[in-house]
């Protein structure tokens, strides 16, 4: 009896703790914030995935279709480096009527070897059900406390693969945030440029690699899209008559502008935290600095003014500083600078090649391409203060590009291995690595957005 | 807002907790961990049921004001045993995510398809989107309306009548609805009639730089600076210069793959402009001659080879008339 009351209070205070460190600013909860990133295979959260069975109602469900539920759901909670899915048959969790069972005792020999263990049932509607399209019941039971955590019901309009998919990503959504307090990111998007005839043109796919849209269409060069902090819009460098812009497009509308009008050099368009201001490195007969633009008055300010090559502007989540790439010391290295340009300082000074930098989201770190020797170019990551430096991917390729998820914890890049150029993820602690491109080739600049608003 | 109440549903977690080491022990504690998922729920409440009777905390959001409201008992029970806990001021810390109410409800709620019979009300009426003091409201909320217009017996007769949810009791502390649709569009990217007669213009201009003779010009790795072979070439290129005065050139600058994209940018610009410089030296106008940059991105060739790598790392003149 003793063990049944310590059980549910161990993952109580393990929750507790994991609350309270959420609480505490980003700059407080370095050490914090660490911990959780690098949680390691036994520190996860054992997971049974017991089966979404399908429910005989109407037809229109294929048995793809219906195995989707299981199958994304399973590479959602393995990617969030939070669960490990354990490999535990199939089995049948119960429902009466329309609520969630307690599971019975003949699967405790399962069950209790994991801390969750999750079914549920997906089915088409009918017209005497009010409902036209799918329907996935999904329920969480926790063994420990012996008890139904929680039970989900979505529904949709239509019955389609991809809805089926994003049930599966809000359910997985769903459990992360309810161990972790933090939002999950399998209904985020990474946008991208892939190659398409001649030209390159930008991309929009789930964050899993499904479902990439084609955004652009100009049969030239697009590159390096960034998100607007809504979600809705993308920048990006265009090229028009031998020269550079940097655009501005509306997801769902098409709807285009031109924000920084064809220099020779309009590139690493990023925006400010507060989504008002776009940064950008531009030139026009010099080297490349870093300007700043303000949507609404379209006044411009530079921000750097050095003779070498400043570029690459990530700001930090606060909007009080950003990190840049200079070769104002020869080579390219990594420096930070204050909102307004003023106190340079420099952040790398490990190898001869370090650029590309990108702010994480939670501010703790900065991650960027490292040349390393004999290997190639490669993830590294750093603290802003310069400490913490570590590479996080290795071997022989040419790594370019990270943009964080908006979780902080999980990086997208490209990468080009045997010739072909393709994205991939890891998180900040090297752990994780998946290539997550589906088709496609030369694919590059890959920008993770933010979460659904 | 999500801070403040994850912390109250920690505090009364841990306060349960304590009490249920405290003697307690065959009360059935229940607790739903942390409440709710982001742009899922707008309902959030940590609840917890003692058949003992001694210990009663729910605490209540409202959905409209996102305000988090904790009755004073339950306060009192809840803050207690974990006083010393600092972080409480920290909870109202602005840079957390703002799961607001609004962006919860609103937003997909207007989304959906005027065509289709989900009328906001409708969605509103799901327990989870209710502003609910425990699970029993849930249920009356969900039983007194209709789905679609159905009569409500009719929808609950089917096991999947949308309205019914699923019954809520002990054994499901959160239940929740939600409609799910693909909000996220994009809309098809078509190819413009300018940007095809751009497309055609620089064929044009390529065919005018074949039938030139222009060389192109190579570079050494990482290396911006012309070399003596490069000089020549650009000394043989002055002729075809000198004989059309007319003509205005656009100088590339290109990369190999090895690098940075952003920095490779860069990198082309740089060689372009020390072409540019270096004809301008020759004595060709600088007004006829413009640079551009295409780094990495617009290879001569794909290949991982040293071979393919060099003449990657060119200058190319192209006319543009």
């Amino acid at each position: 009896m003793m063990k049944k009351v310590l059980q549910p209070l161990y993952s109580i205070l393990i929750l507790v703790v994991l609350g309270v460190a959420s609480l505490l600013p980003a700059s407080l909860r370095g050490e914090e914030a660490d911990l959780k990133a690098t949680r390691s295979e036994f520190q996860k959260i054992p997971i049974w995935v017991m089966g979404f069975s399908p429910v005989q109602r109407d037809a229109g469900l294929s048995e793809h279709m219906q195995s989707q539920v299981a199958s994304v759901l399973k590479a959602d909670l393995t990617r969030s480096q939070i669960f490990s899915v354990a490999e535990l048959p199939p089995a049948k969790g119960e429902f009466s009527e329309n609520k969630c069972m307690s599971l019975s005792s003949t699967l405790a020999q399962n069950y209790q070897k994991v801390t969750v263990s999750t079914w549920g049932r997906i089915g088409v509607g009918g017209t005497s059900t009010g409902v036209q399209g799918l329907i996935l019941d999904a329920c969480a039971f926790d063994p420990g406390q012996q008890d139904v955590l929680t039970g989900k019901r979505y529904f949709s309009l239509k019955t389609t693969e991809t809805l089926i998919r994003l049930m599966a990503h809000r359910w997985a959504d769903e459990l992360v945030y309810r161990y972790t307090g933090e939002q999950g990111i399998a209904r985020t998007k990474i946008a991208f440029v892939g190659q398409k005839d001649n030209g390159r043109e930008l991309f929009v796919m789930d964050y899993d690699g499904y479902d990439p849209q084609q955004v652009t269409a100009d049969g030239y060069l697009n590159l390096m899209p960034t998100w607007a902090p809504d979600r809705k819009t993308l920048i990006y460098t265009a090229y028009r008559d031998r020269k550079q812009q940097i655009m501005r497009r509306e997801l769902a509308t098409g709807r285009e502008e031109v924000l920084v009008p064809p220099t020779s050099l309009n590139i690493t368009a990023s925006f400010t935290p507060d989504g008002k201001s776009i940064t950008y490195a531009a030139a026009q007969d010099g080297n490349s600095d870093i300007y700043q633009i303000e949507l609404d008055s379209r006044s411009v300010k530079q921000l750097t003014s050095h003779n070498s090559a400043d570029l690459s502007p990530s700001w930090s989540p606060d909007g009080r500083h950003l990190a840049f790439t200079s070769d104002r010391g020869g080579r390219p290295q990594i420096y930070i600078m204050d909102a307004d340009g003023s106190n340079v300082r420099r952040l790398t000074y490990d190898g001869d090649y370090n650029a590309a930098p990108a702010w994480s989201p939670k501010g703790d770190l900065i991650v960027y391409v490292c040349r390393i020797p004999n290997e190639g170019f490669k993830l590294c990551r750093i603290s802003p203060n310069g400490e913490q430096r570590k590479q996080i991917t290795n071997g022989q390729s040419i790594d370019d590009s990270p943009s964080w998820a908006p979780n902080g914890r999980h990086i997208v890049f490209s990468s080009i291995r045997k010739g072909q150029s393709q994205l991939y993820i890891i998180t900040s602690e090297g752990a994780g690595l998946e290539k997550i491109s589906l088709a496609g080739e030369h694919l590059s600049s890959p920008s993770w957005s933010p979460f659904q608003p | 807002m999500r801070p403040v109440i994850h912390l109250i549903s920690l505090l009364g977690i841990l306060g349960l907790s304590l009490a249920g080491i405290t003697g307690c022990g065959e009360k059935r504690i229940h607790v739903s961990t942390v409440s709710g998922t982001p742009g899922e729920e707008t309902s959030s409440s940590a609840s917890a049921t003692d058949t003992s009777g001694l210990l009663a905390t729910s605490v209540e959001e409202s959905p409209l004001t996102g305000q988090t409201s904790l009755p004073a008992e339950a306060q009192a029970d809840a803050v207690q045993p974990v006083a010393p806990v600092e972080p409480l001021q920290v909870a109202q810390e602005p840079s957390m995510p703002a799961y607001t109410d609004e962006s919860f409800m609103k937003e997909p709620l207007s989304e959906i398809p005027s065509e289709v019979d989900f009328a906001p009300a409708v969605v509103e009426d799901t327990g989870s989107l209710e502003p609910s003091t425990n699970g029993k409201d849930i249920l009356s909320q969900s039983s007194s309306s209709t789905m679609n217009g159905l009569p409500r017996d009719e929808a609950e007769a089917s096991p999947f009548s949308a309205q019914a949810a699923f019954q809520d009791d002990l054994s499901s502390p959160q239940v929740g609805m939600e409609p799910v649709r693909e909000s996220f569009q994009v809309a098809k990217a078509e190819p413009s009639d300018i940007l095809r007669q751009q497309l055609d213009k620089i064929k044009e201009e390529e065919l005018a730089t074949a039938s030139a003779g222009l060389e192109d010009v190579f570079f050494q790795f990482d290396s911006w600076s012309l070399t003596a072979e490069a000089k020549d070439s650009l000394e043989r290129d002055l002729a075809w210069l000198t004989t059309s005065p007319a003509s205005q050139l656009v100088i590339e600058g290109h990369a190999d793959q090895r690098g940075t994209q952003a920095y490779n940018m860069v990198l082309g610009k740089r060689r372009a402009m020390a072409i540019r410089d270096y004809l301008s030296q020759l004595g060709v106008d600088p007004s006829r001659l413009f640079v551009i940059s295409y780094g990495k991105d617009k290879p001569f060739c794909q290949d991982t080879t040293e071979v393919c790598y060099q003449l990657n790392r060119r200058g190319h003149l192209l006319v543009q008339n």
